[in-house]
């Protein structure tokens, strides 16, 4: 009996409200798009000067284990899968980790600790090294988190785009958020877990690369729209849901929900119209989204839309969801469960 | 059955700086080592800690998955999974204990564990306290194997004390961001984690329920962050004896490379023996040690 599930999903979502119109408005010269137009992405949630990525991991924490039945002291292993590491306003650390700080800080002495870094799939790919934790009976159970102040990457593009076909539009999509994930063992096989899986096309490595700027103080993401966006890469995606629900007997229409990568409407629109061309099918699962509100929020992204849709109660009970990573690097992930 | 290793391979040509070629370069030397198929392997994992230019996406892994051309494109029947894992010299253990878990539970079979640091400007800046050196592992599960890891042990120290505090501060660097690193060490670091490698090798020895005529062949492998630190441990406890030379002397802090060149050196100058009972110590990431023996 492997079956690992899902026991409590915490968010963070810092209060301030920044509009794309905002944004632009900062922008000099001003855009030649409308970005909102363009991404669909109408608000995002930016962190205060007092908020960084162990506070937002924290506070995501909290939430998380104000639901669950465990105490900070029963997790058995803390993974942070943050790719922003920042301890303050600027400073991002490299030791120690993240997910040792916060683990002492929330008082999770027990756990055994590390820091994962696999760009927007970090979380799925904490998720999964976890399940294998668990599954292998080395864990019972088990916390990742993400705190991600992707605002820093919006910063600096405000002040370098000054172009129309700047490398470093995608920066103006991203906000800040923070999420928790607690799984444990489950003897209910009518939920949880039923796969996680990953593909990484490395030939896709450089198109999409943050580090420090060479221009300015801050961090700066570069990426490659025109290939990112192709319908070469795009068709990956159905392939690859294709070949994995084959491996463990489903099909697409054993889905109620979808949950894609949250990068701008218009590229959701993309990646489930290619889905659906590849599966033929007349009626896809339903897409559950907050790009428009929240924007693209990384590694969180995904749980930022689950944990809101749980919260809605939108997700019916025995119902199974489809969540679809799409990464820089490329990592193309699946996760697959039943609520 | 068990998680066995079958190919190291080191990257130690001091006109190397740039971490990404130290680690590319050792993960050819292990491949080439062991003479492994490179379309087998399944999983890649980095842990290196320090990278050139602070990179922080995509991940150096899949940077590296790309130079050695594993799996680049899309194949409907293998899927490579690459990603980085940091925990200080420690990140290297917690990658084995992964890859191990991952054999367990899933059919991948092969994983290819890399490490290397560097200063991120790719050059050698004084005062900077890692060697700049790469490391690469292949990890295999055998089914049929005695050999191989045997019981993974974690701790850490319940403090706010870091020992060690390593950043970018991507605020006050300017432009400079991509070749600036700040790292500072507090004076009792090493002495404070040599006692909390010593206890939890005592504390792991006692859960093993270890026979003392066992304990008397144990060869130990520390990560070596000062010179006197694995003969500091050692000689702490009974009956246990180091292997290899000392890694320090010969090429300095090689941090989140330390045990697996200490491994691969040892092990090509014949002082680990097919049969040989290792035990892996890693000690650093704040105060974190991690334990585990080794069948070889």
């Amino acid at each position: 009996m492997n079956n690992v599930c899902f026991e409590s999903i915490g968010l963070y979502l810092p209060e301030q409200k920044v509009s794309t119109q905002n944004l632009m408005q900062q922008m000099d010269p001003p855009p030649a798009f409308d970005i909102e137009k363009i991404t669909g992405i109408k608000t995002r949630r930016f962190k205060s000067k007092e908020e960084n990525s162990c506070t937002l991991g924290v506070d995501a924490i909290e939430d998380c284990l104000k639901k669950s039945k465990l105490k900070a002291e029963d997790l058995e292993a803390v993974i942070c899968t943050s790719i922003s590491r920042f301890v303050d306003s600027g400073r991002a650390v490299f030791e120690p980790t993240l997910s040792l700080l916060v683990k002492n800080k929330i008082g999770a002495h027990r756990a055994i600790n590390y820091d994962i870094s696999n760009a927007c799939a970090g979380m799925t790919n904490g998720l999964y090294l976890l399940q294998k934790l668990i599954q292998s009976g080395i864990v019972k159970n088990g916390l990742v988190f993400s705190g991600e102040c992707c605002s820093s990457l919006t910063e600096t593009a405000i002040k370098e785009i000054k172009d129309p076909f700047s490398d470093q539009f995608a920066s103006l999509t991203v906000g800040d958020s923070g999420v928790a994930v607690i799984l444990e063992k489950s003897q209910d096989e009518s939920k949880g877990i039923d796969f996680i899986e990953f593909t990484t096309l490395s030939d896709y490595a450089l198109d999409c690369v943050g580090l420090p700027s060479d221009k300015n103080s801050g961090v700066a993401m570069y990426s490659n729209s025109s290939k990112l966006s192709s319908m070469e890469l795009v068709q990956y995606l159905p392939r690859f849901i294709d070949d994995t629900l084959k491996k463990h007997g489903l099909s697409l229409e054993d889905y109620d929900y979808i949950i894609p990568h949250q990068t701008a409407v218009s590229v959701i629109k993309k990646h489930v119209g290619a889905i659906q061309d590849y599966f033929k099918v007349e009626k896809m699962p339903r897409v559950l989204s907050s790009v428009e509100e929240f924007g693209n929020t990384s590694t969180t992204t995904h749980f930022v839309v689950l944990n809101n849709s749980i919260e809605q109660n939108i997700l019916e009970k025995g119902s199974r969801v489809l969540m679809m990573v799409a990464a820089s690097g490329v990592v193309i992930g699946l996760t697959s469960f039943r609520v | 059955m068990g998680t066995i290793i079958t190919a190291t391979g080191v990257s130690v040509d001091k006109e190397i700086n740039s971490s990404m070629d130290h680690a590319f370069k050792a993960a050819e030397n292990c491949i080439t080592n062991g003479n492994i198929d490179r379309t087998e392997i399944d999983v890649v994992i980095n842990t290196g800690v320090f990278r050139d230019y602070n990179l922080f996406e995509p991940s150096v892994a899949i940077l590296i998955q790309r130079k050695l051309g594993i799996s680049t494109g899309y194949s409907n029947d293998k899927h490579v999974l690459s990603f980085d894992l940091m925990n200080g010299a420690c990140g290297f253990l917690y990658a084995a204990q992964a890859a191990d878990s991952i054999f367990r539970s899933t059919s991948m079979r092969k994983a290819l564990l890399i490490s290397s640091d560097s200063h991120p400007s790719r050059e050698k800046v004084p005062g900077f306290p890692y060697s700049h050196l790469g490391a690469a592992m292949v990890l295999e599960w055998d089914e049929n194997s005695s050999k191989g890891f045997e019981k993974f042990e974690f701790k850490t120290g319940v403090t706010d004390f870091n020992g060690v505090d390593a950043y970018m501060d991507t605020m006050n660097q300017g432009s400079k961001g991509r070749e600036s690193i700040s790292i500072r060490k507090d004076d009792n670091y090493v002495e404070r984690l040599s006692s909390f490698a010593v206890q939890s090798i005592e504390e792991y020895l006692k859960s093993t329920d270890m026979a003392a005529a066992d304990l008397k062949g144990l060869k130990l492998l520390t990560t070596q962050p000062a010179e006197n630190f694995r003969s500091t441990v050692a000689g702490a406890i009974d009956s246990i004896e180091t292997v290899g030379e000392n890694m320090y002397k010969k090429y300095g802090d090689v941090h989140s490379s330390a045990l697996n060149v200490a491994y691969h050196d040892a092990f090509k100058e014949g002082m680990i023996q097919e049969n040989d009972r290792l035990l892996f110590s890693a000690s650093g990431a704040g105060l974190t040690s991690g334990t585990v023996l080794y069948n070889n």
